[in-house]
């Protein structure tokens, strides 16, 4: 069995959770832009991020036979700030052309301000511009349903967009059908308490099919782990769907990755 | 020897504490109940084992003190 994580914050992560997610059949991981955990103080700052996960990540991951991607963008915790993000999104463009670089993500919004939505929109822009992927970040809790709908609505109206190459992570049971039904590609994160559930999570693959259904884990700083993607894989196979377990964990990601024309694992069957 | 532990947070410190995961166990609770009816239908619901769940449920609910003593009490043989 071959497993993909679609979204893990590696730079936070020890070199010993490299080992354990290889011994867990893990041979890529995906690692979007995001917040540290503090406000930067400056666009070199991202500067520095955008370099250490494009350039020196893949390297630890080669250790353990894991191809590492990662996607760059002004994250939405820092999108408020106007002048800071349109420093960072100059350079954008030129983490663009690196060879492990899928697309702009994970952009999206935090709590819903119009600043945020700004941000999130010259990044839409950017990425049609260069003709990239995009990894969207929909909002935890209370504003996880407003930000999405509001996400969904301008992707939606823009005319542009092919919903076919943008995926809205850490879609739960009240975001992920209006997603799903403007085409888009939807992700849930197993996340401990604030996010899903491997039950949750299960239900909902039931409930909407296999069909661009993607899972994750995004461990980070916070109290996480990447083995939150394998309690998920765990609890299908004793929920009887053992035979699904390569589709969710393996082929989509594939086919969704695959359209970077970067991503370098192949998926097993046809769609 | 103490008696009793006096609690050396505030009730709001508390509730800050643990207002995250008691609604991740109430969402649990949900799923769980959807899960059921999804693959039971109504009248599965209706059995014995999913009363006393919901009886449960409406006994954390309520207004009345002691709720972790009445839980245990409603799943106890007599």
């Amino acid at each position: 069995m071959k497993i993909i994580e679609p979204h893990i914050h590696m730079i936070a992560r020890t070199t010993q959770d490299y080992e354990r997610m290889a011994k867990m059949h893990t041979v890529a991981c995906c690692e979007p832009a995001f917040w540290a955990g503090y406000d930067r103080r400056s666009a070199e700052a991202f500067y520095d991020y955008f370099y250490h996960i494009s350039e020196y990540e893949p390297t630890r991951a080669a250790q353990y036979n894991i191809d590492h991607y990662c996607w760059v963008c002004m994250n939405p915790k820092e999108a408020d700030d106007l002048t800071l993000s349109r420093e960072v999104l100059s350079f954008i463009p030129e983490f663009l052309e690196k060879e492990t670089v899928l697309g702009l993500g994970e952009i999206g919004l935090n709590k819903n301000t119009p600043n945020e939505m700004t941000i999130f929109e010259e990044q839409v822009e950017i990425a049609l511009e260069y003709n990239q992927l995009i990894w969207i970040h929909t909002p935890h809790l209370g504003d996880k349903l407003k930000g999405t709908k509001m996400m969904v609505d301008y992707l939606k109206g823009h005319g542009e967009i092919l919903p076919e190459r943008v995926v809205f992570d850490h879609t739960e049971e009240h975001t992920i059908k209006m997603v799903r039904d403007a085409g888009f590609w939807s992700a849930m994160t197993n996340y401990p308490v604030t996010k899903n559930s491997p039950d949750r999570i299960v239900d909902t693959i039931e409930c909407y099919g296999l069909d661009r259904m993607l899972v994750d884990a995004s461990g980070d700083w916070g109290p996480s782990d990447p083995g939150t993607l394998h309690d998920v894989i765990f609890k299908m196979k004793m929920r009887g769907h053992s035979e699904d377990v390569e589709t969710i964990f393996y082929d989509n990601p594939c086919y969704f990755l695959g359209q970077s024309g970067k991503f370098k694992p192949q998926p097993t069957c046809k769609l | 020897m103490k008696t009793i532990l006096k609690p050396q947070r505030t009730v709001e410190e508390l509730l800050e504490d643990s207002y995250l995961h008691t609604r991740s166990a109430l969402l649990e609770t949900a799923a769980t109940f959807d899960r059921l009816q999804r693959l039971g239908g109504d009248d599965f619901m209706k059995s014995e084992k999913i009363k006393r769940l919901k009886e449960a449920c409406y006994l954390i609910a309520d207004e009345q003190e002691n709720r972790t003593v009445r839980f245990l009490k409603l799943f106890s043989e007599e």
